[in-house]
């Protein structure tokens, strides 16, 4: 049950490193993974490193991909000391996945080996392994392929331990600007999330970029800008678990609370006040835009250990809790390209961080009530919980104040039916097929294929099914629609 | 005592030796004590031993020396001694006296006092008249010293009890041809001048001629005989009071009650300003004697003027006598303090300086209080600190078995109840500081045996400083209690908090015994989860006398923990080793329980220890909950991916994981709410310890309150009256017991799943127990919307957020 918790990552272009970069900072860890001589406070460093010999921290992660692009940059940038370079996967062809699902699970596969004993040694490093944390893209080869296998191969492997995953959506609005085979390699990596994952933060490229756009006022968002927003999502998202205050101090209690029934695990994210982190801190906004998505790949090390906060285009504000709380609400500060208007929250767990007298807590929760701000489903008991966190100690703060949303609302079927209309699209005309048919997962049938749009069918159904008083009765009524107990399982799926 | 008396039998002895009867007339001897015991010099006390010793010698006659040595060294040896200036000289009278060689030659003056005794002798009306016949019997027998032998009248008692001289035959009172010529009314001059001389007497306390100090009704009463002039009378009579004024205040100064330093010291300012009156006394007795023609002659209108500012100071004093005569200590100085408050600037003057002179051992007692933290020894309870001795400590207790006997010689008590106000004695001028001054010095001496420090405060010199400790300055000396309490509580609280590390006490107490630190609680749960349930067993198996297995619990338990702190944060708490794992006896239950070090235990006592262990026993019921609560939501998460045969399986596993997330939300909200509460108070409480000017009662009152609330809104501690929190805490109890029920019905759940079993028992006891759950959690809800206190509203509302 302790927190330790293996991160890995597979080829999310380079959102790790951010994240990395932004919790080696938190604890006070230089790039080269020595603890500053100031670091010696109340937060927990073993939750995601362990000490080497020579007291350096190292960081729990191991870095898979199927093309050596990112993590060259990785291993380039001053933090390139700090990974075990034997957690680095970069698999021997080098010529990535091509954007094909089933191209990205072949190599997996072939190299399952390899992969699991990497999994095995950090598992076995660890004290008591609580959970794996994934953090890929669904619409790629790479990340969503190759990250399916894993997904399916940790259930098996390590049938108790619980599995996060940070999953990056595509976005929807260039419609398959970039990568045309997006919804197939979609529906077929969000089987394996509902199915294999244990709770998935969706992390909704479009509202991302929506949100550089519109709320840090960033003309055309680079992946660092968009990277930056992640890597504020996910360090925020486990602070609870690094700086432990009373309660969300595990991972299974921090989701466990977010998640009341097994299928709906699929968690939306909200952060405020926005702030991107740069590294230049005399990069002016044009030339920084410029300059990003170079530098996105290859960060240039730099001897810096504070980070330098800069608000893009906003002013510092005052924050209180209730403001804090009451923009969470927002759909504009919501990190997710659907309508939470429609629909209703599962649950609701702010993560409170700052100095905050617990009364505040109080009164804004009894505001937002008064309002009506957000609405709950109908069938049970929701869930409105409110984490205290402290900040950290080692980095420079602008704001006294600043929350984070981890919700589960039945809009998140909104994804999911995106998702399925485009996939149905080009499905119909079963266009791109030739790259999938030459794997071999789908050398018989593309059987697989339906499959997994059911699964994401009755996903969607149950949460809309979730917005209706009727789902506590929701096994019994449905019998063919692949809901209810088994409707989650494949085979259950195809009777 | 013993040589008063002696002394007192030996002037009787001499006195009817003088008398030449068997004893002395009481009277007789009352006066001659008082003429020793005077402190007034007459002319006769002058004379010194040797020139009485020459004088006997030269008149040849040994027998008078001899007598008069062997007086003297009886005298001596009574321990008389520092009247032996006026005893040598009435000794040598007596002596001649006894002698009857030149009795006329004999000074008036000490004889008169002899004399006048028999006029105190009368007490009825009769004896101004029977009285002044005595007096003149015994200025006749002066003169007729040879016909004694002969004479016919002899002392009896007449009706009231007094002595009369009166005939031996006939009882008729013997009345010279003189006393027939006293009373025939004399000229006014001359009247009057025997009235001064009456009156000096009278200001001395002893009675005059004319003028008798009546002790019945307390005044000096004028013999109406004297002098016809009624306005001379009154005269004499108003002079007069100035006589009973000043027996008044002479009789407070002499006294020999003893009562304490305050008491001395208001005696002793008395007797110094008698001393004054003295002085006056004598000039006018000077003046009487220094023979002067008629127009400087002192007349009573004379003495009237020059008496007239006496008289307002020895009423003024007078008045003090009278009403202090009840009080010592504090409670006399305030008795000063308020006459002090007279209107008469002369008077408040002269008080004030005599409250100055006595308030002087109480400035001293506080000085040393507040300075040294020393209390004098003070047999009479005059300070209004006393300290209270512990008994000492007797060796029945038994080591490890800590708990309220052991409270006896905890620092809490020595703060609590060492030391203590005596509410009576405050001073009127110190009231309002006292308690301020109380804790100074309790302060130094808990720094001093407490905490070892040394037990003095350094403390800035301020302007007035030096008057501090002067009567009449009381907001000076406020002022300084207010700086030394300032410094000295700073002192306490540094020692305590950057010493002693008490705010790390308290937030180990937090973190560990109130669970507040959610990894560490997690993990002692998990830690201590399989020592728990064998103690539940072992209640069962004590039956069969298994009890002994105790020990191995407790090694097993101590690892346990032990584990725990390492694996959480609680392991950078500094205090951890203060921590214990106890196993209460007979309800087979494990507790964290703390050890406070020595002076933290004045903050942590007896009582918070027993309301932090009732607190952790709470806590860590909701910490399994929500473990168990925990482990089951795994359960499902694992159990959703193994195929279910049947639908119906998957229907109940839906229904329990809806089931369990009402309950997790219940117990979430309870557990949230209750963090709040700790939280709220602990950021009070962290203040008032942060605090500079927070000295130790300060904190303690603090910790207290801190706990207090902790206790009626963390752990509904039932009010006074309050039904509707004993239903409420039933209610949670029972909606706990249910989730655990339910957790574990979820474990059996699950496991048979996995084997692919039904066991439609099993999955009517779940139903059974959701609905046990929801119908407890329904009254809990209903309950707490009833109640009326905020901290219950708090928590409907919490619980509310579940349902929005």
């Amino acid at each position: 049950m302790r927190t330790d918790t293996a991160s890995q990552k597979c080829a999310s272009r380079d959102s790790w490193i951010f994240v990395g970069k932004k919790i080696t900072a938190e604890h006070g860890i230089r790039p080269d993974g020595r603890p500053e001589d100031f670091a010696d406070g109340e937060d927990r460093k073993d939750v995601f490193f362990y000490q080497a010999d020579d007291e350096r921290f190292v960081p729990r992660a191991l870095l898979l991909d199927l093309e050596p692009r990112v993590v060259n940059a990785i291993q380039t940038s001053r933090h390139r000391d700090l990974f075990n370079p034997e957690n680095v996967f970069v698999a021997k062809e080098g010529g990535g996945a091509g954007n094909n699902w089933a191209s990205g699970y072949r190599q997996a596969e072939e190299n399952s080996e390899l992969l699991l004993d990497m999994f095995d040694r950090e598992a076995d490093n660890s004290d008591s392994l609580e959970g794996f944390v994934l953090t890929h893209s669904i619409a790629g080869g790479t990340g969503s392929g190759m990250g399916s296998f894993i997904l399916e191969r940790l259930n098996d492997h390590y049938p108790k331990k619980l599995v996060q995953t940070y999953s990056v959506f595509p976005n929807w609005e260039e419609d398959q600007s970039d990568v045309v085979v997006q919804p197939y390699n979609s529906v077929l990596s969000l089987k394996r999330l509902a199915v294999n994952a244990d709770c998935v933060v969706v992390l909704d490229n479009t509202a991302l970029n929506r949100i550089a756009v519109d709320r840090l006022r960033i003309q055309n968002p680079s992946v660092h800008h968009v990277n930056s927003l992640v890597s504020t999502v996910m360090a925020a998202s486990t602070t609870t678990l690094r700086y432990p205050g009373y309660a969300n101090n595990d991972l299974v209690g921090l989701v466990a609370s977010l998640v009341p029934t097994p299928r709906c695990h699929f968690l939306m994210t909200g952060y405020t006040p926005l702030t991107i982190d740069d590294d230049d801190d005399d990069d002016g906004g044009a030339k920084a835009a410029e300059d990003d998505r170079r530098r996105g790949a290859e960060a240039v090390p730099r001897q810096q250990h504070h980070h330098q906060q800069h608000t893009a285009g906003l002013a510092v504000r005052k924050t209180s809790v209730l403001d804090v709380m009451r923009r969470l609400t927002q759909a504009k500060n919501i990190m997710v390209s659907a309508n939470t208007r429609r629909g209703v929250y599962l649950s609701l767990l702010n993560v409170i961080q700052g100095d905050v007298d617990p009364t505040e807590v109080h009164k804004a929760l009894q505001r937002i009530r008064e309002r009506r701000l957000v609405s709950f489903i109908p069938w049970g008991p929701a869930s409105f919980n409110v984490a205290l966190s402290r900040k950290s100690p080692y980095v420079q703060h602008k704001h006294k104040v600043s929350g984070l949303l981890l919700a589960n609302h039945t809009c998140i079927s909104q994804l999911f039916a995106k998702t399925v209309t485009a996939y149905d699209r080009i499905r119909k005309r079963n266009a791109f097929m030739e790259n999938y048919r030459r794997e071999p997962m789908f050398s018989d049938n593309l059987d697989e294929f339906d499959d997994a749009r059911g699964v994401v069918t009755a996903l969607r159904d149950e949460y809309l099914a979730a917005e209706t008083p009727e789902y506590v009765d929701w096994g019994a009524v449905d019998d063919d629609d692949g809901g209810g107990g088994g409707g989650q399982h494949n085979s259950a799926v195809l009777d | 005592m013993d040589s008063s008396v002696e002394v007192r039998a030996l002037v009787g002895e001499l006195a009817a030796a003088v008398l030449e009867t068997a004893e002395a007339p009481r009277p007789v001897v009352d006066l001659c004590w008082r003429v020793l015991g005077s402190r007034l010099r007459s002319r006769q006390t002058t004379i010194g031993r040797e020139a009485i010793a020459a004088r006997l010698e030269s008149q040849r006659d040994p027998r008078q020396a001899m007598r008069f040595e062997e007086l003297l060294i009886s005298l001596r040896a009574s321990g008389a001694v520092d009247k032996v200036e006026s005893l040598v000289a009435v000794l040598g009278e007596l002596s001649r006296l006894d002698g009857g060689v030149s009795v006329g030659r004999l000074g008036q003056t000490t004889v008169l006092p002899i004399s006048t005794a028999c006029l105190a002798s009368g007490e009825g009306s009769v004896a101004g008249s029977s009285g002044r016949v005595v007096a003149e019997r015994t200025r006749e027998q002066r003169g007729e010293q040879k016909q004694r032998q002969q004479q016919p009248f002899v002392w009896s008692r007449d009706e009231q009890g007094g002595f009369v001289f009166a005939k031996k035959e006939t009882g008729a009172p013997f009345v010279t041809e003189e006393a027939k010529r006293c009373q025939v009314p004399m000229s006014v001059s001359d009247a009057e001048a025997r009235l001064v001389r009456d009156v000096l007497w009278c200001l001395q306390g002893i009675d005059g001629k004319h003028a008798v100090y009546r002790a019945s009704d307390e005044t000096f009463s004028v013999d109406r005989g004297v002098c016809a002039k009624l306005a001379t009378l009154d005269r004499t009579r108003e002079l007069c009071e100035l006589g009973w004024l000043y027996r008044k205040v002479a009789a407070y100064a002499r006294s020999e009650r003893n009562s304490g330093l305050v008491d001395a010291a208001l005696r002793s300012a008395l007797a110094d300003e008698l001393g004054e009156y003295y002085r006056l006394v004598a000039v006018l007795e000077a003046r009487l004697n220094r023979r002067q023609d008629e127009a400087h002659r002192l007349s009573l209108r004379r003495l009237a003027v020059w008496t007239s500012e006496p008289l307002e100071r020895l009423k003024v004093m007078a008045s003090v006598a009278d009403a202090v005569s009840e009080a010592r200590g504090g409670a006399l100085l305030s008795v000063l303090d308020a006459r002090g408050r007279h209107g008469d600037p002369k008077v408040r003057e002269f008080l004030t300086a005599l409250a100055a002179r006595t308030a002087e051992p109480m400035f001293g007692a506080v000085r040393r209080w507040l300075f040294a933290g020393d209390l004098a020894p003070d047999p009479h309870g005059e300070f209004f600190v006393y300290e209270d001795e512990p008994p000492p400590p007797t060796r029945r207790k038994k080591k490890g078995h800590r708990g309220e006997e052991d409270d006896e010689t905890s620092s809490a008590t020595f703060w609590r109840s060492r030391y203590g106000l005596r509410r009576a004695m405050v001073p009127s001028f110190v009231r309002g500081s006292e308690a301020q001054i109380l804790v100074v010095g309790k302060a130094l001496n808990f720094l001093k045996r407490c905490c070892s420090k040394k037990s003095t405060t350094p403390l800035p010199e301020e302007e007035g400083d030096d008057l501090a400790f002067r009567y009449g300055h009381g907001d000076r000396l406020a002022r300084l209690v207010r700086r030394v309490a300032a410094a000295t509580n700073s002192r306490v609280r540094s020692a305590l908090v950057d010493d002693l590390s008490l705010v790390e006490h308290l937030r180990t107490l937090k973190a560990c015994v109130l669970l507040m630190q959610g990894d560490f609680a997690v993990r002692l749960v998990d830690a201590l989860e399989p020592h728990l349930v064998v103690a539940a067993d072992r209640k069962h198996l004590d039956d069969a006398n298994f009890g002994s297995r105790a020990n191995v619990v407790r090694h097993d338990v101590w690892t346990a923990f032990d584990a725990a702190v390492r694996a959480s944060n609680a392991r950078a708490l500094k205090t951890l080793d203060c921590l214990r794992v106890a196993i209460v006896r007979g309800r087979d239950d494990i507790t964290l329980d703390y050890d406070p070090p020595a002076p933290i235990d004045a903050v942590v006592d007896a009582n918070a220890l027993s309301i932090y262990r009732v607190a952790h026993a709470v806590f860590l019921r909701r910490a399994r909950v929500e473990a168990k609560l925990a482990k089951a939501w795994r359960q499902h998460m694992t159990a959703r991916r193994a195929a279910f045969s049947k639908k119906a399986a998957a229907r109940v596993f839906h229904r329990t994981a809806l089931a369990r997330a009402r309950i997790a939300q219940l117990v979430t909200a309870l557990g949230a709410y209750c963090c709040s509460v700790v939280e709220d108070q602990w950021r009070r409480l962290d203040a008032t310890v942060a605090s500079e000017s927070a000295g130790l009662d300060e904190i303690v009152e603090a910790h207290r309150q801190y706990l207090a609330a902790i206790e009626t809104q963390a752990l509904f501690k039932p009010t006074v009256g309050g039904d509707n929190d004993v239903a409420d805490l039933l209610a949670r109890e029972t909606a706990l017991a249910t989730a655990m029920t339910f957790c574990s019905l979820v474990d059996a759940l699950v496991a048979d799943a996995f084997v692919a079993e039904d066991d439609a028992a099993l999955v009517d006891r779940i139903d059974a127990t959701i609905h046990d759950f929801d119908a407890t959690s329904a009254k809990l809800r209903t309950t707490l919307s009833a109640a009326s206190d905020e901290a219950t509203a708090n928590l409907a509302f919490r619980l509310e957020c579940c349902c929005w």
